[in-house]
């Protein structure tokens, strides 16, 4: 059983920084009034002669900032000179296992080069290292701009969003770039899978909001604001030690969603649906508290404060049931 | 009364094809009318392209907790603020209704679970946008659009799981009231011997199986065409095969501009204008290759936006401030967004997911093209009184009888450029005109598309099967041709939207003027566009090598849809030189024309020795609705708001 560890990484916005959303009153025909913020003091001058600090060492050491984006392309920051090299899991369709296999390919390294880059590079160009001619390496993505949450797989062993990764943060040296599809939802092909048992899971669990939500105070809006940044990606799935094949656990992602629709639902019956669809099998119980699915949410969703508000009130609502035989 | 199901028991459905805010819009507008839906989507519920940064919801009038308006803004401001944002390239009563409806359209978002901010002292948080004169987008942050499509998501759910009823009230056993195919991709329409649209074939991604659906009308919610910065051109070929059936586009010579996107550590992302709002302004570097890292000096600073665009009342729409930044650049000046003012929730909110970098203040903008504004020509009735009349079938009806095109797949109610937080209540204002449109046309079919025989689907079924054998065959004989060089299918479908991109930068509202080719007539670039075109369209057209796989092809894929494509692009360079002639025709302000297209059939389609797609200018549309023959002119009714003499064509 997993220890329940001290978490650093914020799981949203901190509370100093909600206070100061809260305080600062954006645009209305008043004058702004400067709410305190928690960062550098900002003022009505001009920016001070002293410059501003350098970016920080950990920043990517080919910096984008100095490259000249053009409008049209994207993709025109010219080759650096290294190679990387890419090792893919693939597998030619669902359920042929025996055409799993790795095979490696040779791409030409730019700057703010992303995975999403790297695979779009191997579809231009489908040649592998040995220089046989194959189909491209299938991947599923559709925004590029992390927000939509298509393309999530295995990079080097993590969860990541491919256009949320770049590779210079996962790669040392001359090491390879390593991809894999996520282990626990069966392959589509290559690093393509097959997500649906997710929706499976929210229909199943009905969850949707009715009604229309009483409370509008900031904080709840906040709050909602916060649980919908969910891209659906999946990334808690895979990292989360319960859900797999061992379990009928629905996950993380689907509990926040639950929670989602209860703040969002006005009508008390559907609140209460939501809570009993969270106990049934598969349900909140299954968590193991190990905390991972917020570790490696690309979008800072509070998931632990999600489950930890599901799991209590499931817990209220049993003692309700029982008490009342 | 429509017949639920036909005589052996299958559900007579619509189709929407497209599942983000406007298809989903339309399937909850069509359930809750009654009429069981398809909604087909090329990838699993939930990954879209509303996803990508939105602005918000534009309303103008709300009320706050005393009853009192909450502000100075009205619908007739808001009407003002459009029409001229959209540089009066629109009809006006589709604009009207929309911002006349926009506050219980978010009303109704509000209730069914939108998280919006409420404002101190009552009512909603509002701010600026590109094109506004007051603040009136409530935002939610940078995914706006996603949260909204997410809420709807879950009312199609729910609808998902709601049975049908058959007309004598008993259920159909097994059937819902919305049927999703998740991961069908969109391959052609379906016609009748009249014409009318019964129906689409599809093919299945995974198993690549392609099957004809038949559908009692179909609505278009793929999304704004000549998407620039997506991987894959769905949207462009979903026109491209509306028009090859003789479906009429429109304004394809106008593209929607982001003024603003940055460089982060993961690439160039777009920023939506919400920081102007939060007091970011723009400046230009005087010396920009000392700036760039750290802070430019207060002298190498010059606020030239703030004076050009006089204090920033209206803020500039989109394209306008685009087109101010590119000629910036094109001087060799840097454009800057300075952030020291700007709050760090706001910022936190409002900055993309790749970040800046810590304690950035200013930041490096350029504009980037992110589609055309324009797409299928949609009908749309008016009363008198010049409102539209929400029970007609006519309204987002487009030229094809049966099928109907909602959101970005339309044009309609933004002309030039759409105002901040319009695009997204246009969508879900349309889809809610479109359903209604939908279900008469449904009601009124002397036959339905379920009842036709099942050979018109089968020939349809047969015809798409044959050209996927023809494409694999030539894919594996190029694959063997020695000396092939060695690049997919995948990137030609660069090339198509980096040439798209190039036309969209370089025409960013200057088609008033002919720079250097006065009295011509013709724009050499338009000549040399067009021949980068043809030459990939005989590229394709000579067969692409790919290895053909048992699973998800997205060689294939891309083969098709660029082959669908180039008509669309060719319908583009001929509105643009139409409205070309249009503005220089338009020096005494004659009333304004919205530029239609048409193109002449099976002028795409791909196979080897085809000619170029032609597409011929037209200046009215006529087609069948609910029986009765309808004409429209292009002639733009611009009855409240008369555009100024001179003003932009």
């Amino acid at each position: 059983m997993a220890k329940s560890r001290n978490r650093t990484k914020s799981k949203g916005p901190s509370a100093s920084v909600r206070a100061s959303r809260e305080s600062a009153s954006p645009v209305s025909e008043a004058p702004v009034p400067e709410a305190p913020v928690s960062e550098a003091a900002v003022s009505e001058a001009p920016v001070p002669e002293a410059p501003v600090p350098e970016a920080p060492a950990s920043q990517a050491p080919d910096d984008p900032k100095e490259q000249r984006p053009t409008p049209s392309s994207e993709r025109s920051a010219p080759p650096n000179g290294r190679k990387l090299t890419v090792r893919v899991l693939r597998q030619d369709g669902p359920g042929l296992r025996e055409t799993r296999r790795w095979e490696n390919f040779e791409v030409a390294l730019r700057s703010a080069m992303t995975v999403a880059d790297v695979l779009r590079e191997i579809e231009d160009h489908p040649v592998n290292q040995r220089g046989n001619w194959v189909a491209p390496v299938a991947w599923d993505s559709w925004c590029l701009d992390e927000t939509c949450g298509a393309c999530t797989l295995l990079v080097n062993g993590r969860v990541q969003m491919a256009c949320g990764t770049s590779v210079s943060d996962v790669v040392r040296g001359r090491s390879a770039l390593v991809l894999e599809p996520l282990s626990k939802f069966p392959v589509v092909r290559d690093l393509v899978v097959d997500r649906s048992s997710y929706g499976e899971s929210l229909r199943r669990m009905g969850i949707w909001s009715v009604g229309e939500p009483n409370s509008g105070s900031t904080s709840d809006v906040n709050d909602r604001l916060d649980l919908g940044r969910c891209t659906h990606c999946g990334a808690c799935l895979e990292a989360c030690p319960e859900y797999g094949d061992q379990s009928d656990y629905v996950g993380a992602a689907v509990v926040n969603q639950a929670r989602l629709a209860q703040l969002s639902s006005g009508s008390p019956a559907r609140r209460t649906a939501l809570t009993e669809a969270m106990m049934t099998p598969g349900g909140i119980s299954d968590c193991g508290k190990a905390q991972v699915c917020a570790e490696v949410c690309p979008a800072n969703v509070p998931l632990v404060d999600s489950l930890q508000r599901v799991a209590r009130s499931t817990t209220k609502r049993m003692l309700f049931n029982w008490l009342l035989g | 009364m429509v017949e639920m199901c036909t005589e052996r028991g299958r559900v007579r459905r619509v189709l929407v094809v497209g599942a983000g805010v406007s298809g989903l819009a339309t399937t909850v507008a069509l359930a809750e009318l009654g009429v069981p839906v398809l909604l087909m989507s090329p990838k699993a519920a939930r990954y879209h392209r509303s996803s990508r940064p939105r602005d918000g919801l534009a309303a103008a009038t709300g009320w706050n907790s005393t009853g009192f308006l909450e502000s100075a803004d009205s619908a007739e401001k808001h009407f003002e603020d459009a029409v001229i944002c959209g540089g009066y390239g629109m009809s006006q009563p589709p604009l009207r209704s929309l911002v006349e409806a926009a506050p219980q359209i978010v009303e109704r978002l509000h209730g069914m679970g939108v998280p919006l901010q409420g404002a101190s002292g009552g009512g909603l948080q509002r701010r600026l946008g590109l094109g506004a004169s007051l603040p009136r987008v409530l935002s939610l942050g940078l995914d706006s659009g996603r949260q909204i499509a997410d809420v709807l998501d879950g009312a199609v759910r729910s609808w998902e799981c709601t049975g049908v009823t058959d007309s004598s009230g008993a259920w159909v056993p097994g059937e819902r009231m919305v049927q999703r195919l998740e991961g069908w991709v969109l391959q052609r329409l379906v016609q009748d011997d009249a014409g009318v649209v019964v129906g689409v074939v599809a093919q299945e991604s995974r198993s690549l199986t392609q099957k004809a659906w038949p559908a009692d009308a179909v609505c278009l919610a793929t999304g704004a065409p000549l998407a620039v910065r997506a991987r894959e051109l769905g949207s462009t070929a979903a026109l491209g095969m509306a028009m090859e059936a003789g479906a009429i586009a429109t304004q394809l010579e106008w593209a929607h501009h982001c003024p603003l996107a940055v460089e982060t550590a993961r690439g160039l992302r777009p920023l939506g204008d919400g920081l102007l709002a939060h007091k970011a302004r723009l400046f230009v570097a005087r010396e920009p290759e000392a700036a760039g890292r750290g802070a430019t000096r207060e002298r190498e600073r010059d606020y030239a936006f703030d004076r050009e665009f006089r204090g920033g009342s209206p803020f500039p729409s989109p394209d306008r401030l685009a087109r101010a930044i590119r000629a910036r650049e094109g001087g060799g000046e840097a454009v800057f967004l300075d952030l020291s003012l700007v709050p760090s929730g706001a910022l936190e909110s409002l900055l993309p997911r790749g970040g800046l970098g810590r304690g950035r203040k200013e930041v490096r903008v350029v504009p980037l093209v992110a589609a055309s504004q324009g797409g299928l020509w949609v009908d749309w009735e008016a009363g008198g009184n010049g409102f539209l009349l929400p029970e007609s079938p006519r309204n987002h009806a487009t030229s094809l009888p049966g099928l109907y095109a909602v959101g970005g797949a339309a044009a309609q109610y933004h002309g030039r450029a759409e105002l901040s937080g319009n695009g997204l209540v246009a969508s879900i204002f349309g889809a809610a005109l479109a359903a209604r449109g939908m279900a008469a046309h449904r009601s009124a079919l002397a036959r339905s598309a379920f009842d036709l025989p099942g050979s018109v689907f089968e020939r349809a079924e047969s015809r798409e099967r044959a050209i996927t054998e023809r494409l694999l065959s030539a894919a594996e004989e190029k694959i063997r041709e020695p000396g092939e060089a060695r690049v997919g299918p995948l990137a030609w479908v660069n090339e198509f939207r980096s040439v798209v991109s190039e036309v969209f930068s370089a025409t960013n509202g200057s088609d008033q003027r002919q720079e250097g080719t006065a009295g011509s007539g013709v724009d050499p670039n338009v000549a040399r566009w067009r021949s980068r075109l043809e030459e990939l369209r005989q590229r394709v057209s000579q067969g692409a090598g790919f290895v053909a796989t048992p699973a998800l092809n997205g060689s294939l894929q891309a083969v098709r849809e660029l082959g669908q494509s180039f008509l669309v692009a060719e319908a583009m360079l001929c509105a643009l030189g139409a409205r070309r002639s249009l503005a220089r025709k338009s020096e005494t302000g004659a009333s304004l024309r919205t530029v239609l297209v048409s193109g002449t059939p099976a002028s795409s389609g791909g196979a080897p020795g085809q000619a170029p797609p032609a597409v011929r200018e037209v200046t009215e549309v006529t087609y069948p609705c609910v029986g009765k023959a309808v004409t429209c002119s292009s002639a733009l009714d611009t009855r409240w708001l008369a555009p100024p003499p001179g003003s932009r064509g």
